[in-house]
């Protein structure tokens, strides 16, 4: 750039910034003329005054010498100032007996400390204690200084914010989504506890740059709700420090309840998914009053409109947010807090079901909107029908060309039409004039089981084939009902018109046993797989094939508590392929596995050790050292040398695992947490708490997120919690830990299951009994 | 207290490469810089000559490897104390990532190497470069950064210290930090 073109921008660039950002389309319209290379860059640099960053604060907004950096204070001794707000200062400070364990210090700042700080003070510190979450920094301890202030000490969370740390990392919108759901899901445990934090805001939200978990901090400002009349909780408002975020309501000094958090909540998300702050507040300069105006009365850009005027925003990022996202966040950041969503939890359900591409309540529900939801969820779906479909066909006609000549000459004209027919039949379910009402995958699997239905009466094997393949669509797709429908129509099609067995109709037994379990039917499940072997077993199939259906016996079998039939069916399985692959295939790894799972869940270690052994040499060989299927096979080893006091061995196995899937699944696979769960366990059994935490914590945030409160898999590491606070003598908190594992678990896996009897072994041992 | 031959003393082990050193010293540093700031606005007792402390007049002769130096105007002093700041910060920026590069350690332990502000390193290291540029088409607005940014200086003083009218400085630094934004974003450099 010369010098003189520098002078003209920075010249236009002033006056432009001098219009309100509505009237300078115009103004540059006056101004550029036909120069479109100037326009794109001043709207460039325009769309930079926006930008808030480090260039805001000068380098001793936090740091400036500090009488409290390098002091003793209780056990502990601060190292640096972190932070510093209205009332106190929080250091990073490590104990004294132990330099390795880095905490979060906050202490009063002298002179500061009036009842009424130390009063909040105090509520902090309760609130904290009572606030047990894996994305809430936790309170460690708390005491008083010499000279007489109070003092917290918190878990030291070395991250970033929140904001920044999607920004660096350039994280797609779905993990930005997923972050603030963790963040959701702490803000709703504190409204539970009725605490409205009331300063939410990037800054106080941390991101670890080791485990990339979100953890919630500063509770200073939060207070706890009292009920007040018509049952509203509400707390005295107090003007926060951070206009930005805080809501209407806060900044006129109104009540303030969990609706405020909900709107701040929606700031967060607005900067996370456009980059900007939804309320230009202007220069740090402007009046107070014209913030406080701005905040109540200005409305928000829709976030997709930000991005779009957003000259360095990515161009798909509009495209992204129009719809559902501008729903979700303005909803979040009504003015009135009645209109915004009822709780925390509505608004991280709507974004749940964004996610999962269900219809979200914050968008009118009208019909159209609900129609292309479904087509667009099944985008992938609607390939995978048409796919299918196109697979049908060509079966149909490769059967034909594996008929004998004669039978071929004869019919082949005539299976070519038939499948041409049934084709175009289909066809027509994508022609809109042939359709009436919306075009859904669900209406063209329908139509083709009518199709089916209708047009190969007479030809029963066929019909049968493809009912049985539509119903592998189905159960793809998650449509249950239907997949056993047609599965089971499928069967019986077979039965009337097939005489005797056939090894189709074993394997489809087998395909509606696994369904039925699937869904919750053990009973039928139990039967179809049962039919399935007997079938196997009268057709003299009695080798590889019938594996799949023994195997699934027996693991439904085992769940149930059958240990003794599990064993054996397990064995004809190891045995089979023995004989069929001999001694080094992954087959027989599998087999192997499953036995020697069995043998652990009944508690006869030193059986299943050689068993797993042998499955995970078998797996190295055949895959390499960092496939999953090893990891799997060393987190399950891992547990029986555990139990039979091989320890040191154990870990090293866990480790193992734990490296290999945290490299193939990602940091936050419910498998890595699984492993994580294990080996946090082991350390606890150890006596080293410490080392256990942040892997214990890691696998509740995924169980959390991944699986549902029934969850026996989740109830465990419930109850780890629970034991890792008997421990620490947190009994309070141990309890309630327990009992909920302890019930789940029962109901789960039975009361007799091995997981039942630890989870109320721990309960028996924190009430004091033998 | 820091006495004049403990800053020399830790000007040489910083020096020769001991990061410790510039930690201890700077809290003093920063103090120094923000009283002397103080008492220029204030203009304290008339009459008064500007100087510096003998700690912040010793590392800036370090820094700059310059022999003495004059300020003729409170201007020029602020100007003095801005670069100072700055050259401290990035050159212990600059080190810092150095050294935890060629350690081929990513994240030293805090309490070995702890940063001097919450500004993050390379940020600094950026702006240094972007100031840099921004200085040579456009000095003024360099200069009304440097001193918001590193001496700390509010608008309104900006404003007095420069002799020009609040609103430009609040204009000039808007389009300032836009400037700066521009290169930080490492696009097509200028001139």
């Amino acid at each position: 750039m010369t010098p003189a073109r520098w002078q003209e921008i920075d010249e236009l660039l002033g006056r432009a910034l001098d219009h309100t950002a509505a009237d300078r389309p115009r103004f540059l319209d006056g101004s550029c003329g036909d120069d479109r290379g100037l326009r794109r860059e001043l709207e460039r640099l325009l769309a930079l005054d926006e930008r808030r960053d480090f260039l805001d604060e000068s380098v001793f907004s936090v740091h400036a010498a500090d009488p409290d950096v390098g002091r003793r204070i209780g056990p502990y001794e601060t190292r640096a100032l972190l932070g510093r707000g209205g009332m106190g200062a929080v250091y990073l400070a490590v104990r004294q007996d132990d330099y390795t364990q880095q905490v979060a210090l906050k202490l009063i700042k002298r002179g500061m400390d009036s009842d009424e700080i130390l009063r909040r003070f105090a509520a902090e510190r309760q609130i904290l204690a009572d606030l047990d979450h894996p994305n809430v920094a936790h309170l460690l301890d708390g005491g008083t200084t010499d000279d007489g202030r109070p003092f917290l000490v918190m878990e030291y969370v070395e991250g970033e914010p929140l904001d920044r740390y999607c920004d660096d990392r350039a994280l797609s919108v779905r993990r930005r989504l997923e972050l603030f759901l963790d963040v959701c899901s702490a803000v709703e445990l504190a409204h539970r506890n009725l605490v409205v934090h009331r300063d939410l805001k990037p800054g106080n939200i941390l991101v670890g740059k080791a485990d990339g978990i979100p953890k919630l901090l500063d509770f200073g400002v939060a207070k706890l709700l009292e009920p007040g009349p018509a049952g509203v909780a509400t707390a005295l408002g107090r003007r926060p420090m951070t206009l930005h975020y805080a809501s209407p309501e806060q900044v006129r000094g109104q009540a303030v309840t969990t609706a405020s958090d909900v709107y701040s909540l929606g700031v967060v998300l607005y900067q996370l998914l456009t980059g900007r702050l939804p309320n230009d507040l202007g220069d740090p300069d402007t009046a107070e009053d014209e913030k406080v105006r701005r905040i109540t009365e200005q409305d928000p850009r829709r976030p997709s409109t930000m991005a779009r005027a957003r000259a360095d925003a990515p161009r798909q990022l509009a495209r992204r947010l129009a719809g559902d996202l501008d729903a979700i966040v303005l909803k979040a950041l009504r003015k009135e807090p009645g209109r915004r969503y009822g709780s925390v939890e509505q608004l991280a359900e709507d974004l749940r079901r964004h996610l999962a591409g269900r219809p979200v309540t914050a968008r009118a529900g009208t019909l159209g909107y609900r129609a292309g939801k479904f087509a667009r969820r099944h985008r992938r779906g609607l390939t995978a029908a048409v796919l299918a479909l196109i697979a049908l066909a060509s079966m149909v006609l490769l059967r034909g060309q594996a008929l004998d000549q004669r039978e071929r000459a004869v019919r082949e004209h005539e299976r070519v039409s038939r499948v041409t027919d049934f084709l175009s039949g289909v066809m027509d379910t994508f022609d809109p004039d042939q359709t009436p009402g919306e075009l859904t995958v669900l209406a063209i699997l329908d139509r083709n089981r009518e199709e089916i239905a209708a047009s190969l009466a007479d030809e029963p094997r066929l019909q049968a084939d493809l009912l049985d393949r539509l119903g592998a669509v189905y159960r793809k797709l998650g449509f249950f009902e239907q997949a056993r429908d047609v599965l089971e129509e499928s069967l019986s099609v077979s039965r009337r018109h097939v005489a005797g067995d056939e090894p189709e109709v074993a394997l489809r037994l087998n395909n509606l046993g696994v369904l039925c379990y699937d869904h919750g039917d053990e009973e039928k499940a139990v039967d179809y797989l049962r039919q399935a072997i007997e079938m196997r077993r009268r057709l003299g199939q009695e080798g590889p094939e019938s594996v799949r259906s023994l195997n699934n016996l027996a693991t439904l079998l085992m769940h149930r508590g059958e240990l003794a039939e599990a064993e054996e069916l397990y064995r004809r399985g190891v045995d089979v392929r023995i004989r069929s692959y001999g001694l080094e295939h992954p087959y027989l790894a599998t087999s192997l596995r499953s036995l020697g799972n069995l043998y652990w869940v009944a508690g006869d270690f030193e059986r299943a050790e050689p068993l797993l052994r042998r499955a995970l040499e078998i797996r190295r060989a055949a895959y390499g050292p960092g496939h999953t299927e090893v990891a799997a096979a060393l987190d399950k080893l891992a547990s029986v040398l555990d139990a039979v006091g091989r320890g040191d061995e154990a870990e090293a196995m866990w480790n193992e695992a734990l490296a290999v899937r945290r490299t193939k699944l990602g940091r936050r696979h419910v498998l890595v947490a699984r492993t994580q769960k294990n080996l946090a366990e082991y350390l606890l059994g150890q006596g080293e708490p410490a080392s256990a935490a942040p892997l214990l914590e890691a696998a509740l945030a995924t169980f959390y997120r991944e699986k549902p409160a029934g969850d026996w898999e989740r109830a465990e590491a419930e109850g780890l919690l629970g034991a890792y606070w008997a421990r620490l003598g947190h009994a309070a908190r141990a309890g309630p830990c327990l009992e909920t594992a302890y019930a789940t678990l029962a109901q789960a896996r039975g009361e007799q299951s091995i997981y039942s009897r630890k989870a109320l072994r721990r309960l028996r041992e924190l009430a004091g009994e033998p | 207290m820091l006495t004049r031959s403990d800053v020399t003393r830790l000007l040489d082990e910083w020096g020769q490469g001991d990061p410790d050193a510039l930690d201890q010293l700077m809290p003093a540093v920063f103090d120094e810089v923000r009283g002397l700031a103080r008492r220029a606005l204030a203009r304290e007792a008339p009459g008064h000559t500007l100087q510096p402390t003998a700690l912040v007049h010793e590392v800036y002769l370090r820094l700059s490897g310059r022999r003495s130096v004059q300020w003729k105007n409170r201007d020029q002093f602020f100007g003095f104390l801005a670069d100072l700041m700055r050259r401290i910060l990035v050159d212990h920026a600059r080190r810092r990532h150095a050294t935890k590069r060629g350690s081929g350690v990513p994240d030293l332990p805090l309490d070995d190497f702890l940063p001097l502000t919450h500004v993050r390193d390379p940020d600094l290291v950026a702006l240094d470069d972007a100031l840099g540029r921004l200085a040579r088409t456009d000095p003024r607005k360099c200069r009304i950064v440097e001193l918001h940014f590193f001496v700390g200086l509010s608008q309104d003083e900006i404003a007095d210290v420069l002799g020009v009218s609040r609103n430009t400085i609040v204009r000039e630094m808007r389009k300032a930090k836009i400037w700066l934004r521009r290169h930080l974003d490492g696009e097509e450099a200028d001139g």
